[in-house]
């Protein structure tokens, strides 16, 4: 609860310092005009347009109904819109630029950047913008909390600010804090490739990330299915059981947490022939260096995650079969995909 | 650099080389005799072989350590064959317990050129035309050294169903002397369209014979000898070792033991 009260907090100081207000001047803009009872509702979809679907029209609009009571927001967006009548625009008009995303409210206008592109953030970024822009007086009346930041008074500003200028930063972000520890449990697929082995796995994969820092300590154990596969002409059925250890390197987002990690992995490799007169069995241990990225909710206790994985083995095991003598040799680099839930422990 | 940074590296070397392991995955090999053991009971010791020379004397075989292909030992298979229109023997063979079709594989050491009179046989499948039955037993098909007019040795293939050489698909191919050669064959004895004679000499295919009966039954009897007769000098001595019979091509870099 906290934590959404700071967070509002911070998206109402970025919109008024992306429109240049402070609360206390707010007063300075007209009254509304009050709503007749037998005035018919707006229609979302004529106030707020504009070709964006990061933040869709109607999503704004659901978080801009939020922010300004409706009787008054149509009040104000009818008063607006009658000194807009000669066009047949929206009052508030959305454009998503990619990374940017510009709004455009009552004849200012305001482009802001989202690399997570995080829509429903954008929505409520935009929300804030356009009941400052239509409304200021109502937003300033709204208590919110003192803990933003000094912000040095600034003058109205009546017409549009430049609209290319850099986006205002919001609230001075909170320290990142990343559970004790986590674990991800998930399916995966490896792909395994070599001079002389190509082989596809799949299997199930348990890994445990801890620390509440930025760098923390990570292990991860996989269990795979047998797979069969051909080496130097050689039918194989194959066994590989890869551990691994490293440092996870972690990147909060608002919603999303990003991680990358570098370690050792050991695997236990047992393979088996299938097709020969006298087959045998032997195990021998795959050393090799291990790198991956991934992506979880952020703060959810329970969440989906993604990860992919890279592993070399500078020098695999031989398989070794008479009279051929030595066939090849396992693969050098085995490339995974997991996906899964990921648990967070507080 | 300093010690401190060379540790964990060395380190982390270590730990990556330790993954150098070999997967010893099994053996197509059915049978080997490399006379390692100084004698000849891998041939001899199942009682589904032999080895032998005859007459003896002239003829002789015997382990011998003067050359080897790998290892210490090798045989070494000696005979007399003068003008006298007389066969000279000396010969391992084995005789049972072959699969349905095999690669059969032996390396040969040939001291010196020699003069080919008549014939030399040096690697021979036999045929029962009754496969339970001792007294049925012929000759089939004798891989033979031959001279060439250069001086050279060669190989030849004989028939001994159409009493007539099969055509070489490489003609003449130059055996080594003084040097050690495989020669390797694949049989499979059918007597229909899927019977099959294939030779490779040092890897290399010579004569593939394919697609008509190769064998009146499946009995197989495989010789790795020296049968002669008219050679120039008469005293000739074959050497012998690493023979294998083998579910997959042993080729000239296949290896016989780990």
């Amino acid at each position: 609860m906290r934590e959404e009260v700071l967070r509002r907090a911070g998206l109402t100081t970025a919109a008024l310092l992306g429109l240049g207000f402070v609360p206390a001047r707010a007063a300075d803009t007209p009254l509304p005009t009050p709503t007749s009872p037998t005035a018919p509702a707006l229609d979302p979809s004529s106030v707020i347009g504009g070709p964006s679907s990061c933040p869709r029209p109607d999503a704004v609009w659901a978080e801009l109904v939020t922010l300004v009571p409706r009787d008054r927001l149509e009040a104000r967006l009818g008063a607006v819109g009658k000194s807009n009548r000669t066009s047949k625009t929206p009052v508030v008009e959305i454009v998503d630029l990619g990374i940017p995303y510009r709004i455009i409210a009552a004849g200012q206008t305001r482009e802001y950047r989202d690399e997570s592109r995080d829509c429903a953030y954008r929505a409520r970024i935009s929300a804030v913008f356009v009941a400052l822009a239509i409304d200021p007086a109502q937003l300033a009346m709204t208590p919110t909390p003192p803990p933003a930041p000094v912000v040095p008074p600034a003058p109205v500003v009546r017409t549009p600010p430049p609209v290319f200028s850099p986006p205002a930063p919001a609230a001075a972000p909170a320290p990142a804090v990343f559970p004790v520890a986590r674990l991800d449990l998930g399916a995966t697929a490896l792909g395994g490739v070599g001079p002389d082995d190509h082989v596809g796995q799949v299997g199930a994969e348990l890994r445990w990330s801890g620390g509440r820092h930025r760098f923390g300590p990570e292990v991860g154990l996989l269990a795979l299915l047998p797979v069969d596969n051909t080496v130097g002409g050689v039918r194989l059925r194959q066994w590989r059981l890869p551990l691994d250890a490293g440092v996870r390197a972690r990147l909060l987002g608002p919603r999303f947490e990003r991680y990358g990690e570098i370690g050792l992995s050991a695997a236990l490799l047992s393979e088996r022939a299938l097709d020969l007169a006298s087959p045998r069995s032997q195990t021998a241990l795959e050393v090799g260096l291990r790198i991956g990225v991934g992506v979880h909710a952020a703060r959810a206790p329970l969440a989906p995650f993604a990860a992919l994985s890279a592993e070399v083995v500078p020098v695999p095991p031989s398989v070794f079969a008479l009279p051929a003598g030595t066939v090849g040799h396992t693969p050098l680099l085995w490339i995974g995909a997991t996906a899964g839930l990921s648990l967070s422990f507080l | 650099m300093t010690a401190r940074t060379l540790l964990p590296m060395t380190v982390l070397l270590a730990a990556l080389a330790a993954g150098c392991g070999q997967l010893d995955v099994g053996s197509d090999l059915l049978w080997t005799a490399r006379f390692e053991t100084g004698d000849f009971s891998e041939w001899t010791g199942a009682q589904v072989g032999s080895a032998q020379a005859f007459p003896m004397p002239p003829n002789m075989i015997a382990v011998s350590n003067a050359e080897s292909h790998r290892g210490s030992f090798s045989a070494a298979l000696t005979i007399t064959a003068g003008p006298d229109n007389t066969q000279e023997n000396a010969g391992l063979a084995r005789t049972a317990e072959l699969p349905a079709e095999a690669y059969y594989s032996a390396w040969y050491y040939l001291p010196r050129s020699v003069s080919v009179g008549t014939f030399w046989v040096i690697f021979k499948f036999r045929e029962r035309t009754n496969a339970d039955d001792p007294s049925t037993t012929n000759e089939l098909y004798d891989m033979d050294l031959a001279s060439l007019p250069s001086g050279e040795m060669t190989l030849q293939l004989y028939d001994h169903t159409t009493v007539a050489d099969i055509p070489l698909d490489v003609p003449n191919p130059v055996v080594p002397v003084e040097a050690w050669f495989q020669l390797e064959a694949f049989y499979r004895p059918t007597n229909d369209d899927t019977g099959r004679l294939t030779y490779w000499l040092n890897g290399q295919q010579v004569v593939d014979v394919a697609g008509r009966p190769t064998s009146p039954t499946s009995w197989v009897e495989w010789d790795a000898c020296s049968v002669g007769e008219d050679l120039t000098p008469e005293t000739v001595t074959l050497y012998i070792d690493d023979c294998a019979i083998s579910r997959s091509r042993v080729g000239p870099s296949g290896e016989l033991a780990e």
